[in-house]
C-alpha cells in the first residue's frame, strides 16, 4: 500500500493521470463485461432450453400421431364381428383363412409388420406372419394386460422377428364380455425412428426414445441405444428378465439418473436441467417429455458447447469494442492534458534557463491567469539573484581583504605564542604557590571555625542574598532551631516579628549602603517564645566592593530589657508616689505664703519661700523622671497640631524673661518669617526648646549673650541656640545626650540641673527624624543646632504593634 | 451653721489626709460647701446629695479605683449629670484619655497645679 501511495505522490502529472485513467477504465470495463457476459449467457441458455423443450414437445406430439393411427386401428379391429365370431367358435381354427384375410386386409398399406391373435393362453392362433404361429407369448406384458381386458401398448424386441417393434394389444371380447383372446398389432419402428432422426430437435441436441422402463430404444447416438438411462435396480432388472423384453440382451447404463427418476416415477416430464457428463467431461442439459398417451418418452440431451461458443463470441466482440473506445478516450485525454500543461512547460523551460545561469532570458509572455503570477515571481526572483550576485562579488572582495589581514595577524601570533608558553610556565609556578597558601589558609580557617563555633554569641553568616551558609552553636541555642534547619534557610526563620518597614530599613543599610547595622529587635524561638536581641550585621565586601557575605551577631538581651523595663516601671511608680507628698506640700506652702494661715513674719516668709522653691525643684525633678521613663517605655506619643515654632520660641523667651533679666543676659533672636507652622506635638516642642534655652541661660556668665535663630531650609526648619557661656569640655561632649549626665563644669557651677534636658530633647528630635547637633568650646560657649524636617515622623498612639525598639 | 443655698456644693473624693484637710480649709474659705468622701462607696452615696454642683475625684483610692467610681457615677441616672473633674497625681496621657473617655470634664495633676490655679479653675466651672 505504502509503495502505491508514494508512487501516486511522485511522477509526472501526465503519466499519473494516464495510468489512473487506464486502470480505472480497465477495471470498470472488465466488471461490466463480466456481468454482461453472465447475463447474456444465462439468457441464451434459457432461450435455448425453452426452445428445445418446445421442439421436444412438438416432436412427441408428432410421434404420437404416428402411433395413434395404429392404436385406433387396433381398437377398431379388436371389436370387429369377424374376429369375435372367430374366437367365439367352439373350436377355434388355427390360421383360419377367412379371418386371416380380414387381418391382411386390415394391414394393407400400413406399417404393420405383424397382426396376430392370441388365444386365452397366449398361443398365437392367427397371424399375418406364419412364422409366429404356435408361439407362446404368455410372458409378454402386452398379452397379460390385454388378457385382463386392458388395452396395452409397449415397445418390445420381437422374438421371431428379432427386431424392435411397437406392440398394440387389445382384448377381444365375446358376447358375454369375456375376453376370448388378444389382438396384437405390431407396428414397425422404422418410420417412427426416421421421424426422430429428422426431428428438429436434432439441430440442437441429441434425441433419445426411452421405454417406460428407462431403456433407450432409439437415439441418434448409437452408443446410447439399448442402455438404461441410469443403473437399474435389481427389481427392474428382474422384470426385464421375466418379460424377455429385450430378448435377453444385456442392457448397459448411462448417467441420466434424474431422467430415469422422472420416467420411472411416472411424472413423465423433466424440465431442462443441467447435469454434468462425466464421460465426456462437460456440462449438458437434458429434458424429458412423455409421448402421450403412450408409455414411452422422448429425451433431449443438449451440451453447452454451442451456447458457450455463442457467449464467447459475444464477449470477444465486447472486448474489442471496449478496447477501441478506451484507446480513443485515452488519446483524447492525453491530448487535453498536454494542451493544458503547455503553459507550465513554458514556465519550466523558462525557469530552467534561468537556473542554467542565463539571467538575460525573457519570460514567456503568452501565459495567462494564475500562472502569470508564477511567471512574474520567477522573473522577480531572477532580478533578485542578479542583485545578490553583484553584492556577492563585493562581499567576496571584502572578505579576501579581511582574510589577507587575518593571515598577517596569524603570523604575528605565532611569535607571541612562544612568549605565552614561557608566561604559562610562570603561572604554573604561581598556582603551586597559591595552592600551598590556600592549604595554609584552610588550617587557619579550621582554627577560626572552631572558635566561632564555640563562641557564646549567636553568629550567623549568610551570602549576599541573605541565605544562611553558617550558624554556630550559640545560634542554635538562641533560636531553638538546629543547624540543619538553619543552614540554607533565611534569618526570617526566627524573625518576622517586626514591621516590614523595619526589615526593609535594615536591608537598606547593609545591602544598598553596604554599611554595618546595629539595632535591637524581637525574634521568635522555635518554641514560639519571643525574645529581644541586640543585633549587629556586617557586610563583607570583596576587592571590588561587592557584598559577598553578611555576618550577623545577635545577643539575647531579653533579661537586660526586662531589667530596664522594671527600672522604668519602678521610676514611674515611685514618681507618682513622690508626687503625693510633694503636691501636698506645695499647696500647703502656697496657702501659707498666701496668708491663708495668717500673716507671716518676713523671716518666716523668706524661709517658707526657700522651702517652696526647693519643693518646686523636687516636683520638677519628679516630672522629668516621669518623662524620661515614659520616653524609655516608648509611651511618649505625639498629639499633632499645627505648631508655629517662632511663636513658641517667643513664648518661651517670655517665660525666661525675668531670669534673663536677673542675670543681666541679652537674648538676641533672628526668627525667619518664612518658617511657618509644622505639624508637631506642641508640648514636646516647648519642652525641647525650654530645655535648651534653659541650659543657655543657666550655664551662662554674667552679661552673657544668647543668640536664637530660626531659618527655613529646603527640607525643613533649622533652629540654632548659641551662647557664650561656660561651654563643655571635649571629654564630656560624648555623654551630653545621655540620661542624668551633668558635665563636670556644670556640676561645679552649682547650678541645678537634672541632666535630663538634652537627653529628652535629643530623643524627641531623633524620633521625629530630625537632628540635634552640639558643638562647644570650654569657656567660649555652646551651640545647639536642631534640624526638623517638614514632615515629622510623629508617633501616633495607634501604631504600637511590632515597633518595640528605636 | 446653716447651709446657704447659694453656696456651691462640691464633693471631694480623696483618701490622703493631707489633701483632704487642704481641700476643706481652702474651699470652705473660698465659700464652697465641701463634702468629703474617703473611698469609692462613700463617694457614690454622697454623690446623690441633692444640689451637688461638682465632684473632684482622685484616682488612687482604696478598694475601688477612681476609674471604676467614675464609670459608676456616669452610669447612675441620679449622678450622671454632675460634672466630674479628675484631680490626681497620676499624669500619664493614657490615664487622661481614659478618664475623659469615661466622662470626666477635665483632668488636673495635683502636684503641677498651684492652689490658686485650682481654686480659679473650680470657680470657673461653677460659674
Amino acid at each position: 500500500m505504502k509503495s502505491l501511495i508514494s508512487f501516486l505522490n511522485k511522477g509526472r502529472v501526465v503519466t499519473k493521470l494516464t495510468i489512473v485513467t487506464i486502470v480505472m477504465a480497465t477495471l470498470s470495463g472488465i466488471l461490466m463485461i463480466t456481468i454482461n457476459t453472465k447475463l447474456v449467457a444465462n439468457r441464451l441458455i434459457l432461450n435455448k432450453t425453452e426452445l428445445l423443450q418446445r421442439i421436444l414437445e412438438e416432436q412427441t406430439r408428432g410421434t404420437a400421431t404416428l402411433l395413434n393411427e395404429a392404436s385406433r386401428s387396433a381398437d377398431v379391429l379388436s371389436v370387429s364381428p369377424e374376429l369375435r365370431k372367430y374366437l367365439g367358435k367352439k373350436t377355434v381354427l388355427r390360421q383360419d383363412e377367412e379371418t386371416l384375410m380380414v387381418l391382411n386386409h386390415f394391414s394393407l398399406g400400413r406399417n404393420y409388420s405383424e397382426v396376430y391373435i392370441l388365444d386365452q393362453k397366449g398361443k398365437v392362433l392367427l397371424s399375418t406372419d406364419p412364422l409366429l404361429l404356435d408361439n407362446m407369448f404368455d410372458y409378454r406384458k402386452y398379452f397379460t394386460e390385454a388378457r385382463q381386458g386392458k388395452p396395452y401398448t409397449e415397445i418390445v424386441w420381437g422374438k421371431v422377428t428379432d427386431k424392435l417393434g411397437f406392440y398394440f394389444s387389445r382384448p377381444i371380447r365375446g358376447d358375454d364380455g369375456q375376453v376370448l383372446g388378444v389382438l396384437v398389432i405390431k407396428h414397425d419402428v422404422d418410420d417412427i425412428f426416421r421421424g426422430l432422426e429428422t426431428s428438429k430437435v436434432r439441430e440442437m441436441a441429441n434425441i433419445l426414445l426411452v421405454n417406460n422402463d428407462g431403456v433407450v430404444i432409439y437415439s441418434n447416438r448409437q452408443d446410447y441405444v439399448l442402455k438404461s438411462l441410469a443403473k437399474l435396480d435389481s427389481v427392474a432388472l428382474a422384470e426385464l428378465e421375466t418379460s424377455k423384453k429385450y430378448m435377453g440382451r444385456e442392457i448397459g447404463s448411462l448417467w441420466f439418473s434424474e431422467a430415469l427418476t422422472a420416467i420411472r416415477s411416472g411424472a413423465g416430464t423433466l424440465e431442462p436441467i443441467k447435469i454434468y457428463n462425466f464421460d465426456d467431461k462437460m456440462t449438458e442439459w437434458v429434458s424429458v417429455v412423455k409421448v402421450r398417451p403412450y408409455p414411452f418418452f422422448l429425451m433431449a440431451e443438449m451440451d453447452q458447447k454451442d451456447v458457450m461458443l455463442t457467449v464467447a463470441s459475444i464477449t470477444a466482440r465486447f472486448y474489442w469494442l471496449f478496447g477501441i473506445l478506451a484507446t480513443m478516450v485515452l488519446l483524447v485525454q492525453i491530448g487535453m492534458i498536454r494542451w493544458m500543461l503547455l503553459p507550465l512547460r513554458k514556465i519550466r523551460d523558462y525557469a530552467r534557463s534561468v537556473a542554467g545561469g542565463n539571467l538575460e532570458v525573457r519570460p514567456p509572455d503568452d501565459v495567462q491567469g494564475e500562472l502569470r503570477e508564477l511567471v512574474n515571481d520567477i522573473r522577480d526572483m531572477m532580478k533578485g539573484i542578479k542583485n545578490y550576485n553583484q553584492n556577492l562579488e563585493i562581499r567576496v572582495k571584502q572578505r579576501t581583504r579581511e582574510l589577507a589581514s587575518a593571515l598577517f595577524e596569524i603570523k604575528k601570533r605565532s611569535i607571541d605564542q612562544k612568549r605565552t608558553r614561557i608566561a604559562m610556565g610562570n603561572v604554573m609556578e604561581d598556582i603551586a604557590k597559591e595552592r600551598a597558601r590556600a592549604e595554609n589558609l584552610v588550617q587557619e580557617l579550621e582554627k577560626f571555625k572552631l572558635a566561632t563555633d564555640n563562641s557564646s554569641e549567636h553568629i550567623v553568616i549568610t551570602d549576599a542574598d541573605g541565605k544562611i551558609l553558617y550558624a554556630n552553636k550559640a545560634a542554635e541555642r538562641n533560636t531553638g532551631y538546629s543547624q540543619k534547619e538553619i543552614i540554607n534557610n533565611r534569618p526570617s526563620l526566627w524573625g518576622k516579628q517586626m514591621t516590614k518597614d523595619f526589615y526593609q530599613k535594615m536591608w537598606d543599610v547593609i545591602k544598598t549602603r553596604r554599611e554595618a547595622y546595629t539595632g535591637e529587635l524581637t525574634n521568635r524561638r522555635k518554641s514560639g517564645e519571643l525574645y529581644e536581641v541586640k543585633i549587629s550585621i556586617d557586610p563583607i565586601l570583596d576587592r571590588t566592593g561587592k557584598v559577598i557575605f553578611f555576618v550577623g551577631i545577635e545577643r539575647d538581651i531579653s533579661e537586660e530589657k526586662e531589667l530596664e523595663r522594671m527600672k522604668t516601671e519602678f521610676l514611674s511608680v515611685a514618681s507618682h508616689q513622690l508626687r503625693t507628698p510633694l503636691g501636698g506640700m506645695r499647696w500647703s506652702l502656697e496657702m501659707l505664703l498666701g496668708g491663708d494661715y495668717g500673716k507671716l513674719t518676713d523671716k518666716v516668709s523668706a524661709v517658707t519661700k526657700d522651702l517652696y522653691v526647693n519643693n518646686m525643684r523636687m516636683i520638677d525633678l519628679v516630672n522629668d523622671l516621669l518623662d524620661v521613663s515614659r520616653i524609655d517605655q516608648g509611651e511618649d506619643f505625639d498629639n499633632p497640631e499645627a505648631v508655629d515654632i517662632n511663636e513658641e520660641l517667643q513664648s518661651i523667651e517670655k517665660e525666661f524673661a525675668s531670669l534673663i533679666d536677673s542675670k543681666k543676659l541679652k537674648l538676641i533672636n533672628k526668627l525667619d518669617k518664612k518658617v511657618g507652622a509644622i505639624r508637631a506635638d506642641k508640648q514636646k516642642i516647648r519642652e525641647i526648646f525650654d530645655n535648651i534655652i534653659s541650659n543657655s541661660v543657666k550655664y551662662n556668665k554674667w552679661n552673657g549673650k544668647i543668640w536664637l535663630t530660626t531659618s527655613k531650609v529646603s527640607d525643613g526648619v533649622r533652629v540654632v541656640v548659641r551662647d557664650n557661656g561656660i561651654g563643655v569640655s571635649r571629654k564630656d561632649m560624648g555623654r551630653l545626650k545621655t540620661r542624668f549626665f551633668r558635665a563636670e563644669n556644670a556640676i561645679k557651677s552649682e547650678v541645678e540641673g537634672s541632666g535630663l534636658g538634652l537627653y529628652v530633647a535629643n530623643k524627641y528630635v531623633d524620633e521625629w527624624g530630625g537632628t540635634l547637633h552640639i558643638s562647644s568650646e570650654p569657656d567660649k560657649g555652646m551651640t545647639v543646632e536642631i534640624f526638623l524636617p517638614h514632615k515629622l515622623k510623629l508617633k501616633n498612639r495607634e501604631i504600637k504593634n511590632g515597633e518595640t525598639t528605636k | 451653721m446653716e447651709k446657704q443655698q447659694n453656696n456651691p456644693l462640691i464633693l471631694v473624693v480623696e483618701d490622703e489626709n493631707l489633701y483632704a484637710k487642704i481641700y476643706e480649709n481652702k474651699f470652705t474659705k473660698e465659700g464652697f460647701e465641701v463634702l468629703l468622701a474617703k473611698n469609692g462607696l462613700e463617694a457614690l452615696k454622697l454623690a446623690e446629695t441633692p444640689g451637688l454642683n461638682l465632684i473632684l475625684l482622685d484616682m488612687i483610692l482604696p478598694e475601688m479605683n477612681g476609674f471604676t467610681v467614675l464609670e459608676k457615677l456616669k452610669s447612675n441616672k441620679k449622678t450622671k449629670e454632675i460634672r466630674v473633674v479628675v484631680l490626681s497625681n497620676l499624669g500619664q496621657p493614657s490615664d487622661l484619655e481614659k478618664a475623659k473617655h469615661l466622662g470626666a470634664e477635665d483632668y488636673w495633676v495635683k502636684s503641677n497645679t498651684s492652689i490658686s490655679d485650682l481654686v480659679a479653675k473650680v470657680k470657673g466651672l461653677l460659674n
